[in-house]
């Protein structure tokens, strides 16, 4: 029996369903995402307990919204929580999201914030692992090309320093093609020094001309960070910064997502060759929301056909099956 | 005989710089007091001691003479853009549309030679009408009575003063269109020839330049003719008359005189003088703007766009400080040519104060009119929003390190791009390339390592993919490979270096996806050694 499926009975002995849990859950179990709109509120809203429907159980539960109200606004969420969109294509044009709506859930109903800074970073050390975290923000920025109808045409600024470039390779053109990025939308520069990065990416950020602005760097101070965010959330440019494994966590971020690199599915044709290319995701921070538990990643697969993620399905073999005949708890 | 070391030239005592020479070592310069005592230049300096037991000297050092030259003639681009140094010793400048900032030529050669002055250099001018004439009155118009024989006259004839020289004035001016006048009464010397060419004139009884001028022209040929027994010195007679009367012509202008000025001069230019020196960042920072709105105006007359300007900040200590700046397309916003030159301004130090701003555009390109009301307002507009970022991070960062991606016709993977720096704005001008569309082509990987990695692999067939590799002196177990994809080197490009590569796309058993391939053949193993692998990309 699903846990999540709410009972018509309210005296069902059910578990309160926190949303502490619930990233969990999701990745636990997919059936959450039917009906649609299970999440935030509506989740909240089912303490099945009758100690709940007392008046001054009444009173609490108010009192807890009105703090949630109050620390969303703190936390300068000032969209209100809306319904979740409808998962599927529909959604692309109000939002910049993944395509997988397990993970767009988490997200809420902004889905990435185009005018905030999003932090990816790689899970472990090693230059597999780095590569792994940038083209995840590579896909981010398919994405955003290809959803948001304001970013067509518009260039995308690439900073990093020459000595990451060197460290991992220079981005490179027929890749970024197959990834489904037009490589001449690309901008890039290299500086010297990680400082001078920092100013481009602001300096990028406050042309407001760019449809993103994607910044490596080892790691960012909170002051950066936080002038990086003041300047997207002025001139409404995305920016997405990728900091290394060791980076300390900064305030400053509407999201972080740690990734790992995860084996890739099944070849269609060839066994022995490496198929859909799949990343184990985990949001580990998200603005004005709860996010999953670190320990719950999920594991995203990349169709270069859709540009979209979706979650890996659980069997092997079964490259093409139903996307949400089931998924996979832990990376 | 301007030193490096400030007091290294003894005022009051006989100095001399000397060279080593064929024939021993020679003086090369003299100060004032050394040439009263007698000692001449090119004497030899042990009899130059002999005669004068308290001579000091010195090692010349031409190069630094030069270098120093050259930076002066670099502060002389506030009297006219085209300049450049004349000889080991001398500057010209053309001053052509210039006098009238000054208030005059006489002006202008007076404010020269007073900053000349303050810095220590004893100077001689002479303007004219060409550059022969300039130098023939700068080097030749201030002979003293006393220098008879010496500037090259007769022996015996008194030299007298030139009839435009002053006893006051370090500097001749021959007025426009009086040049044959001017000249007529000046060595022969004084036209640039070669030592043996004077010589010879000298020899024919040509000692001034005014005796040239009534020779017809065939007959002074005729004259070198009597020296030039056989056919080849009848050639050379006829080149040494040709060198004569083109050196004459050039001096008269009657011939175009070639000259190379140190740097190209620009298209448009725009300068300010100020009596006095600007040192506060503000006031050279309200002069910047002044004069990028000015140049923006002419610009806007013209109908162009300025693509590269440079501003130079002549400093009243003879310096020169200069900042240059790209734009990606052609642009006469002030605004934006002010920001970009104001990032350089802050780098440049004001010194003892800058006396004259030249802001000149090096490189245009034509830009139709725009229409004024609504131009501000458009400018803001997205594209251009882009172009000015562009200018920006690139004039701060260096041209190189902004760079766009561009495809090139070629299967070598590293060759199939090239990064042009964006501040060419070539990705404006040229058609969309073509590239193969990405379903049909073979995958590539974002990251391409700017030299491929060596690494040591074990493989379980020789032309296999790897099963073990070591990169960075990581281990790393193969668990999904693709290929080989052979990529043949290209014929007409240094043949036999280059090996036939076989690609493999692998994945590590933690999911990473690498670029790699195998160099050369075992087949071929005997001719070319031992195939040889690389980490090219990574796929993430």
């Amino acid at each position: 029996m699903d846990q999540a499926a709410p009972s018509p009975h309210p005296s069902a002995e059910l578990k309160r369903v926190s949303p502490s849990n619930a990233g969990s859950r999701l990745s636990a179990s997919c059936k959450l995402r039917s009906p649609p709109s299970r999440n935030g509120e509506p989740l909240l809203a089912v303490p099945v307990s009758r100690a709940a429907l007392t008046p001054e159980a009444l009173g609490r539960r108010a009192l807890l919204t009105r703090l949630r109200e109050r620390i969303r606004a703190i936390e300068r969420h000032d969209a209100p929580l809306a319904p979740l969109p409808p998962a599927g294509p529909a959604s692309d044009a109000d939002g910049w999201t993944l395509g997988a709506p397990e993970i767009d859930a988490l997200l809420g109903a902004t889905a990435l914030d185009p005018a905030g800074v999003h932090e990816v970073k790689p899970a472990a050390k090693g230059a597999g692992g780095r590569a792994a975290a940038l083209i995840f923000a590579l896909r981010l920025a398919v994405r955003r090309m290809r959803q948001m109808p304001a970013a067509r045409g518009r260039r995308l600024l690439w900073c990093w320093p020459s000595s990451l470039a060197r460290e991992l390779g220079r981005l490179y053109g027929p890749g970024l093609a197959s990834l489904g990025l037009d490589p001449e939308a690309l901008l890039i520069v290299e500086t010297a020094k990680a400082a001078d990065t920092l100013w481009a990416l602001e300096e990028g950020l406050n042309s407001g001309s760019l449809a993103l602005v994607l910044g490596v760097l080892d790691e960012v101070a909170l002051t950066p960070a936080r002038r990086l965010s003041l300047a997207a959330e002025a001139h409404l440019v995305p920016c997405l910064l990728l900091t290394g494994a060791h980076a300390p966590a900064t305030a400053a971020t509407a999201t972080r997502w740690l990734l790992a690199p995860a084996r890739s599915g099944a070849h269609l044709f060839e066994a022995p060759a490496p198929g859909a290319p799949r990343l184990a995701v985990t949001l580990e921070r998200c603005r004005g929301r709860r996010a999953a538990p670190p320990e719950a990643s999920l594991t995203l697969e990349w169709s270069d056909e859709t540009h979209r993620f979706r979650v890996a399905p659980l069997l092997a073999h079964r490259a093409d099956g139903a996307p949400h005949a089931g998924c996979r708890a832990g990376g | 005989m301007g030193r490096h070391t400030p007091g290294a030239v003894p005022e009051d005592e006989p100095f001399a710089l000397v060279a080593t020479a064929s024939h021993g070592i020679r003086v090369t310069a003299v100060n004032r007091r050394a040439a009263a005592e007698g000692v001449r230049v090119a004497a030899a300096l042990a009899d130059a001691r002999a005669a004068l037991p308290a001579l000091l000297s010195r090692p010349a050092e031409p190069h630094r003479d030069r270098t120093a030259l050259i930076r002066l003639a670099r502060w002389c681009g506030r009297y006219g853009p085209a300049r450049n140094s004349d000889g080991t010793d001398g500057l010209w400048i053309d001053v052509t549309g210039v006098a009238h900032l000054y208030g005059g030529e006489d002006k202008l050669i007076a404010d020269l030679c007073r900053r000349l002055a303050s810095l220590a250099l004893t100077a001689r001018a002479g303007l004219a009408d060409t550059l022969g004439a300039a130098h023939a009155l700068a080097r030749f118009g201030f002979l003293e009575p006393r220098d008879e024989g010496a500037g090259g006259c007769p022996p015996g004839q008194v030299v007298e003063r030139h009839p435009y020289s002053r006893s006051d004035r370090a500097w001749i001016i021959a007025p426009a269109g009086e040049t044959r006048a001017a000249l007529a009464r000046l060595p022969v010397e004084a036209l640039r020839l070669a030592p043996e060419t004077v010589v010879l004139l000298k020899r024919l009884g040509l000692f001034r330049i005014g005796q040239l001028y009534g020779l017809p022209r065939a007959a002074l040929e005729r004259r070198f003719r009597p020296q030039a027994a056989s056919r080849s010195r009848a050639r050379e007679s006829a080149d040494l008359a040709a060198a004569v009367l083109g050196r004459l012509d050039e001096a008269l202008g009657v011939r175009f005189a070639p000259r190379r000025p140190l740097r190209e001069p620009p298209i448009l230019s725009v300068r300010r003088r100020w009596a006095e020196p600007l040192i506060s960042s503000q006031a050279l920072e309200a002069a910047t703007a002044a004069l990028a709105a000015e140049l923006c105006r002419s610009l806007a007359d013209a109908a162009l766009g300025a693509r590269r300007i440079r501003l130079s900040l002549y400093r009243a200590d003879g310096t020169v400080a200069e900042a240059q700046a790209g734009t990606s397309s052609p642009c006469r916003i002030p605004a934006h040519l002010l920001r970009l030159l104001k990032e350089k301004l802050a780098l440049i130090d004001a010194g003892f104060g800058i006396d004259v701003a030249v802001l000149e555009a090096l490189s245009v390109e034509r830009l139709g009119p725009r229409q004024a009301a609504l131009g501000a307002h458009l400018e803001a507009a997205d594209g251009n929003e882009t172009t000015a970022l562009i200018d920006r991070l690139a004039n701060r960062l260096g041209p190189a390190r902004v760079y766009d991606l561009s495809p090139r016709e070629s299967h070598t993977p590293e060759r199939a791009e090239i990064r042009l720096p964006a501040l060419w704005g070539a990705r404006a001008h040229t058609p969309q390339a073509r590239r193969p569309s990405s379903r049909r082509s073979p995958r590539r990987p974002p990251f391409l390592l700017e030299r491929p990695e060596p690494i040591a692999v074990v493989a379980e067939v020789p032309e296999g993919p790897p099963q073990h590799f070591t990169w960075r002196r990581l281990p790393h177990r193969v668990v999904r490979a693709e290929g080989p994809e052979r990529i043949a080197p290209e014929w007409w490009r240094a043949l036999g270096q280059s090996r036939p590569r076989d690609y493999y796309r692998l994945e590590d058993e933690g999911g990473a996806g690498y670029w790699v391939f195998r160099e050369g053949l075992y087949q071929n193993a005997a001719e070319d050694g031992p195939p040889r692998w690389f980490l090219h990309g990574l796929f993430g």
